[in-house]
């Protein structure tokens, strides 16, 4: 080991380049780092099992109207062990997402997109709207009606933009309608645009982290801890010790994902028909708010409402939140904004999925009309009628 | 050796203008060959003639008080028995392109995805569509039920 060493060292000269890798590694993270500073590290892992499945899925998947649907069944319920690849793919994006709002989250709250680590936020909100997108262009292809109707309303939404908006759709569905070309486009997107754009943006957020470490707590007018410093403050290596509690987490979140593709396997509906839009028609949980939205406003409206969020987010550290401050408590306004926002967008998305449900509470059943609004639903053994309002 | 003076001042500007045109050039060649080979293809023209799933649709097909939903060369189509003859109407939701299906119980025209609704002369009456669906002609022929845009009056 030592001689193949050697033999690079001497050709490319890699001994100041393996020192700096060293310091690095062993440079401590401020001593306020705790177990949610490992979400990061799930987020890759998770990641690399999207791409692991994702590929191995491509062996089988056949990207035409025609034959994806049978090609997805044909993945289920034929291909030795393709279900639970497919599981896990399917499991592993919703967990990605949950992952990926919840290091949001906590970046937010501990003040780390603040100068001088403004750029490692704005590509980690690219980073976002890349696994967004993923989840918008992987939702059609298995084909069948949810993935259909869904796509559907979802590419519909920007054409009600004015003058561009039907040219995008078009130019985004590749025709008229949701139909082979709009498969073939979406699959190209997902399986090497966004994987491309998501592996440079990962390694730019990473070697970003690595290059300016972790945020301390201190005030952003207040110079930036010394490696020595931090050890002073309680600060720990970042290798072994945070390695550790990243590795711990990373294995704890790949037996939930293995444990939810075992136990609620992915499953498939009925083939796409574009003649027949079956009800109740629902994105993904993440896009529920904005679905939801949608329901409420103008298109116009509801369409720029989530652009507008994530220009938003790439503004937070360059506009929104100057202040020096990274204590939540000592930034309540934003704080506060943040959690109203983060509200709304919540009670949109419950109001999205229980919309064109029923569901009891306390003993009393209620139907949930398309707006979301609760219809107390009288029992007809009662002497009522169904569907009468609260 | 030769005599010619030095390339400077406007030679090099203009040279190097020229290089950067034929650089821009070069790339807008590129990405508009891009564009044209992504753009979408003219939509090929249709039927007259309905069609459904699986073929043409004839009006036998259609229940008293029932519905069918079928493609022309006017695009998606739902078709409404009334006793006194067919009414047809486009199938696609204006507000967000699902397919509007006709239910009998409340005689309405209903989107599934977000509720709008809409009556047989495809006028919106409730839900977030704004604009109605259009009406078209229909004809009963041997050959199935033809699809026309209204006639004017």
């Amino acid at each position: 080991m030592q001689r193949l060493w050697e033999w690079f060292d001497e050709r490319l000269h890699l001994a100041p380049v393996r020192r700096a890798l060293l310091d690095n590694l062993h440079k401590p993270v401020p001593g306020h780092v705790n177990w949610l500073f490992t979400m990061g590290a799930a987020l890759i892992l998770l990641l690399s099992v999207q791409l692991l499945t994702g590929v191995l899925l491509m062996v089988y998947y056949k990207p035409t109207g025609r034959e994806a649907f049978a090609s997805i069944e044909s993945i289920m319920y034929e291909v030795p062990l393709g279900w639970l690849i497919r599981s896990a793919h399917n499991w592993g994006s919703h967990l990605i997402v949950i992952l990926a709002l919840l290091h949001m989250f906590r970046v937010f709250f501990y003040g780390g997109f603040k100068k001088p680590r403004e750029l490692t936020w704005i590509v980690g909100v690219m980073l976002l709207a890349v696994i967004l997108g993923f989840g918008f262009t992987g939702y059609l292809l298995p084909w069948d009606q949810v993935a259909y109707w869904g796509t559907v309303v979802a590419t519909e939404a920007p054409a009600s933009l004015p003058v561009l908006g039907p040219i995008t759709r078009e130019f985004m569905i590749g025709g008229n309608e949701v139909a082979d070309a709009t498969l073939g486009r979406f699959y190209v997107v997902h399986v090497f645009l966004l994987p491309l754009l998501l592996l440079s943006l990962m390694g730019l957020h990473l070697l970003l982290i690595r290059y300016q470490g972790i945020s301390s707590m201190r005030r952003t007018d207040e110079p930036e801890p010394t490696p020595a410093q931090l050890r002073v403050d309680g600060g720990e290596p970042f290798f072994p010790n945070h390695v550790l509690r990243d590795s711990a987490t990373m294995y704890v979140i790949f037996g939930v994902l293995v444990s939810l593709a075992l136990l609620y396997p992915a499953h498939i509906g009925s083939p796409a028909d574009p003649l027949n839009t079956p009800a109740g028609i629902k994105p993904e949980w993440y896009f529920l708010p904005a679905y939801q939205l949608l329901k409420y406003v103008p298109e116009v409206v509801g369409v720029n409402m989530p652009p507008l969020l994530v220009l938003v987010l790439v503004l937070l550290p360059l506009v929104i939140d100057t202040s020096p401050e990274r204590h939540p408590g000592r930034r309540p306004r934003v704080v506060a904004g943040w959690l109203i926002v983060s509200a709304v967008i919540g009670l949109l998305g419950v109001l999205g999925h229980l919309s064109e449900t029923s569901s009891t509470f306390f003993g009393t059943t209620y139907h949930f009309d398309v707006q979301g609004v609760p219809h107390r639903v009288v029992d007809v053994a009662e002497g009522g009628e169904e569907g009468g309002e609260d | 050796m030769s005599d010619s003076p030095p390339l400077v001042g406007p030679t090099r500007r203009w040279v190097s203008a020229l290089l950067s045109l034929g650089f821009i050039s070069t790339i807008s060649g590129f990405a508009g060959t891009i564009l044209a080979y992504l753009w979408p293809a003219a939509g090929g023209g249709g039927s007259e003639f309905l069609v459904g799933s699986h073929g043409p649709l004839r009006a036998e097909d259609i229940d008293s008080d029932g519905s069918v939903v079928g493609r022309s060369r006017l695009g998606k189509i739902l078709v409404v028995r009334r006793p006194d003859g067919l009414v047809g109407m486009q199938a696609t939701c204006t507000h967000l392109g699902c397919t509007v299906a006709w239910n009998a119980t409340s005689q309405l025209v209903e989107c599934p995805c977000h509720g709008a609704r809409y009556n047989l002369h495809g006028e919106v009456l409730a839900g977030p569509a704004r604009e109605a669906l259009g009406l078209v002609s229909l004809t009963i022929e041997e050959d199935g039920i033809r699809v026309r845009p209204p006639l004017e009056g």
